[in-house]
């Protein structure tokens, strides 16, 4: 490379230039290289005629084949405007050397951007540029440049999830506000609601929600929404608005939102409860469900436990719901799995079953006999089925047959001792007994031989011998 | 004027009714001169310009701050995004060709005046306006019958997205139903494209290259599809591509967003309505 004087290094003093002057034409080329990172000496038609890479450079490959060629080949469309302004400049002889940052290509695979100094040749229009890697920089560049796409995407997906949320406050026709209980104001509600206090959404989000109701205080306000939405089919809060006077029922529910507590509430004004529960149909039913003296119990279509009453968990002994709640109701039978799959397959079958006797058995062993009905609520994947459980003990007490019915059986037996050898009536009761059994089991079990074997504590073979001899086999009944 | 106590029964006095025309009058002088900065052509005033740009380059700057600022001095929303925030980016720009800025400045810069953008994305929001405004169940019968469906690109290796940004912006304003897309593929954006029926697909692009992403982007799409939505091309590519021959897929070349919207699928239903 040819080591020349650079002309016009104007922040230097002269008594600076005349030191650097000593330094010996052989070894500037060398310093120079080692100073920036990429060197090239140019014609004044802009060809490279020499070019240096910096060692600590070596990653921007090998750029020899540059040489002998313009160097607008190698720099980005953008870029060539640039790098002539820069050389017009130059040519001007302008004083200043700004900093020009030029993209270079090379076979349009790769571009990599450079900080390039201008510097004129006294011998020549050549010139020199002086070049600083700014490939790190623009990593950095890069990275920041995810960041902000990666934000923009987080954006699209708010707002497309806050769409969503918006169009549902907008289509539901329940009046809904949602409160902030950090500081009891309203956060957000939809036009529903906004009516019912007689003023425009925009007023009454961000509105303390208690006072939008005569009477009551922040915190009081906070207290009653805590303990109605806690509170298991709690009863709604009435409350009357102080605007418009109109009263209404609020059945708040609370959850989290970052660490907030908030409250959705729906409000509903009280002529609508009331017309609700003018027909008393439903409070009515839940007095029956709380107060029965049956056990009532709600499952869904295999059995699984989804509620039932006071009286249900006293027969099996049961704490509380959620002690039984969600395990299935075969634990509870005396024949467990048998019982069930009998109950629910006329339950499929018919839609109900009238009388099914068993015994209900608890956690603890103890067990209570009863008469169960059963019938199946609704259809698809919310359908249950409604059992109850009368405790058959009480009423076979009830059903206790009047004295001369106990005088009739003494009568009979005493026509029966005598008539036959006790051996021959033990026999004779035996067969009878069994064959009400046998008659019992098959009706109970739809004539399922295999549940009603399974109910008896027969084999299969066993109760086919038994029908056979008590002539239950039909026609073709026996393969 | 003597002042005398009035009664509900009595006639408004000379003072009272010069009360009332003088907060009429500057009412309607505070209205004109709002609805002026608002229309103004398009042009940006060089002094608040001048500010934005100073507030952009502060290392203390705050986006928000600085949106608010501009809001008080009068601009409407519409006068920030569509001509405040593009100028300072064509400033921006032109800094950078002129080496007075570096391009790190540059990307820093960018994102700044894109922050701003954010922060008027949410007041200029169409659904929150026809949320208070319509019948909700009516507006969107009648948002899903009429509005065009569009979708914004910007192909992976653009890193300016602006303008992607702001032309979002903008459709949304004008009610038009967007799918805003970044960093996309060719195969990611066929995919997207065969899954929704777009009127309208704006593809914005500061590099040459996106020519060869839209290619085969196409190239994806007629192995799914028989009719391609018009593609529109805009953003500062527009200046790069004097002479290079385009794709007949590309339907127009622009930066207005009105030809771009003229250039999108014909409704039949909307047309015989």
């Amino acid at each position: 490379m040819k080591a020349a004087p650079i002309n016009r290094a104007t922040s230097f003093s002269a008594a600076n230039l005349e030191r650097f002057a000593r330094i010996e034409p052989g070894s500037l080329g060398g310093i120079v290289a080692a100073a920036s990172d990429i060197t090239m000496l140019l014609t004044g038609g802009g060809v490279i005629t020499a070019l240096m890479i910096n060692e600590g450079s070596g990653d921007l490959g090998k750029l020899d084949h540059w040489v002998g060629r313009p160097v607008r080949d190698f720099l980005t469309a953008d870029c060539i405007s640039k790098f002539d302004a820069a050389v017009e400049r130059l040519e001007r002889g302008s004083r200043t050397s700004r900093a020009v940052e030029l993209n270079h290509r090379d076979n349009a695979i790769w571009e990599f951007p450079i900080q390039y100094t201008f510097h004129s040749i006294e011998a020549d229009g050549s010139f020199l540029m002086l070049g600083r890697d700014l490939r790190p920089i623009a990593e950095t560049q890069r990275q920041l440049v995810q960041a902000q796409i990666a934000l923009e995407r987080g954006y699209e997906a708010q707002r497309e999830f806050d769409s969503r949320y918006r169009l549902l406050l907008a289509t539901v026709t329940d009046a809904i506000v949602l409160v902030s209980l950090g500081d009891g104001r309203i956060s957000d509600a939809n036009d529903h609601a906004a009516e019912l206090f007689d003023l425009p959404r925009k007023d009454i989000v961000g509105a303390v929600f208690a006072s939008l109701f005569d009477e009551i205080r922040r915190a009081e306000m906070e207290s009653k929404l805590l303990n109605s939405a806690l509170s298991e089919g709690g009863a709604p809060i009435m409350l009357t608005t102080s605007g418009s006077g109109r009263k209404l029922a609020l059945a708040p529910s609370v959850f989290r939102v970052g660490g907030d507590r908030v409250v959705i509430c729906r409000l509903t004004p009280r002529e609508e409860v009331l017309r609700i529960a003018s027909d008393g149909l439903n409070s009515a039913m839940e007095g029956l469900f709380a107060a029965a003296v049956e056990g009532i119990l709600f499952t869904d279509t295999v059995g699984t436990v989804r509620n039932a009453n006071d009286r249900f968990m006293s027969m099996v002994d049961a704490a509380h719901l959620p002690a039984i709640k969600g395990r299935n109701l075969s634990e509870f039978l005396a024949r467990g799995q048998v019982d069930l799959g009998v109950v629910l397959e006329n339950v499929r079958r018919d839609g109900q079953v009238r009388v099914y006797t068993t015994d209900l058995i608890s956690d603890f062993g103890s067990r209570v006999p009863v008469e169960a009905s059963a019938i199946s609520l609704g259809q698809g994947r919310g359908a249950q089925i409604a059992f109850i459980f009368r405790d058959s003990a009480r009423m076979e007490a009830i059903r206790i047959p009047p004295m001369e019915g106990e005088g009739n059986a003494q009568q009979n037996i005493l026509e029966l001792v005598g008539s036959a050898s006790l051996k021959e009536i033990v026999a004779e009761t035996n067969d009878v007994i069994e064959k009400l059994c046998i008659e019992t089991a098959i009706k109970l079990t739809s004539n399922n031989r295999v549940a009603a074997a399974e109910m008896l504590g027969l084999s299969r073979q066993s109760l086919y011998v038994k029908l056979r001899k008590y002539d239950f086999l039909k026609k073709g009944d026996e393969e | 004027m003597p002042l005398h106590k009035t009664t509900r029964h009595d006639p408004p006095s000379s003072s009272d009714l010069i009360s009332v025309l003088a907060s009429h009058v500057v009412e309607s002088l505070r209205v004109r001169a709002a609805s002026r900065m608002r229309f103004s052509g398009g042009r940006a005033c060089p002094r608040i310009l001048a500010d934005l740009f100073d507030k952009v380059n502060d290392p203390r700057f705050d986006s928000r701050t600085a949106t608010a600022e501009l809001m008080e001095r009068g601009l409407a929303q519409d006068a920030v995004s569509d001509v405040y925030i593009p100028a300072a980016a064509r400033q921006l720009g032109a800094d950078w060709t002129e080496d007075r800025i570096s391009f790190a400045q540059a990307t820093v810069v960018a994102g700044r005046l894109q922050e701003m953008l954010g922060w008027l994305v949410q007041s200029n929001d169409f659904m929150a306006e026809s949320h208070r405004a319509t019948p909700n169940v009516l507006f969107m019968a009648e948002s899903h019958r009429a509005t065009p469906n569009v979708l914004v690109l910007s192909f992976a290796g653009d890193e300016h997205t602006l303008g992607w940004k702001l032309i979002t912006l903008q459709l949304r304003r004008l009610g038009v139903a967007v799918h805003a897309v970044l960093d996309a593929t060719p195969a990611a954006a066929s995919e997207i494209m065969d899954q929704n029926a777009y009127d309208l697909v704006l593809i914005s692009s500061s590099r040459i290259g996106v020519l060869g992403q839209i290619d085969a982007m196409v190239d994806f799409l007629h192995a799914k599809m028989a009719q391609v939505p018009p593609l529109v091309l805009g953003g500062s590519v527009i200046d790069l591509i004097d002479d290079t021959p385009l794709s007949t897929n590309i339907k127009a070349v622009t930066n207005s967003l009105d030809r771009a919207l003229s250039c999108k699928k014909i409704n039949t239903s909307l047309r015989s309505n």
